[in-house]
């Protein structure tokens, strides 16, 4: 074969990533304000359709599958190191979500989910009256 | 130095993203997992024979939102390849999607296989 690419200047993912043994979820970041909790999870090279987010009380789970291509033939790979399978993530929201209220875009690789909180658990603000 | 110190300096850590790279008759095709850019921070550069392809997440707190927990951190991507002389230059397509930079480098004529008949 052909040394096209004779030598990557760039270092090989290291090993504690776990990228290379198969097991791979997510990166994720949460984020909270008064009415909402917005979940980011970094998922390259997906379809919309692949990714599936399901909600039960104040338990998140993202989970999809990525396929490699099938046009591909096996003797044309000089590298791979992107993962493929199925992957999961489960995170426990710090409060109860409105499941139904969920709204989720996915946008250059990041999925967002906006997750409107519960109204019985969102803080409440009491006037105290002082004579 | 952990990814919570840079931010916490004002620093970006910068990754070397995942590659796929394919060789086909007439091609190579390189896909980097780069997830969360806007189209305008990616970079793609030849400098001598090396190709270099970049771009800077700036990921920082959304506005009225405050972090929990953040496993996402500002970071750039980069990284590079030193291409052979079998590589058209002029010919290098770019394309972003999904959060994948897709590089088509297409061989110079004479670097494809060819074929010979035998009569």
């Amino acid at each position: 074969m052909n040394r096209l690419f004779d030598f990557s200047l760039s270092r090989w993912p290291e090993k504690d990533t776990g990228l290379l043994e198969g097991a791979w979820s997510p990166a994720i970041d949460i984020y909270d304000n008064r009415d909402n909790i917005l979940v980011k999870a970094d998922i390259p090279g997906l379809s919309k359709n692949e990714i599936e987010v399901s909600v039960h009380n104040d338990t998140l789970v993202i989970r999809g599958e990525k396929k490699r291509e099938e046009k591909i033939k096996e003797d044309e790979f000089v590298r791979t190191e992107r993962f493929y399978g199925s992957f999961h993530r489960a995170v426990t929201l710090p409060s109860a979500v409105d499941a139904d209220q969920v709204k989720a875009v996915y946008n250059n690789g990041v999925l967002e989910l906006t997750l409107p909180k519960r109204e019985e658990v969102k803080p409440k603000q009491i006037r105290v009256d002082v004579k | 130095m952990s990814a919570k110190e840079l931010v916490e300096k004002g620093e970006v850590r910068v990754i070397a993203p995942l590659v796929n790279i394919h060789e086909k008759e007439k091609e190579i095709t390189v896909e980097a997992e780069m997830p969360g850019l806007a189209k305008e921070n990616l970079s793609i550069q030849i400098e001598g024979e090396v190709l270099t392809f970049s771009g800077r997440q700036k990921e920082g707190v959304p506005e009225g939102y405050h972090a929990l927990y953040r496993e996402r951190f500002p970071s750039e991507y980069r990284r590079s390849f030193v291409l052979s002389s079998e590589i058209d230059r002029e010919g290098i397509r770019a394309l972003y999607e999904n959060g994948v930079l897709n590089l088509t480098l297409p061989k110079v004529e004479k670097a494809r296989p060819k074929i010979i008949k035998i009569n």
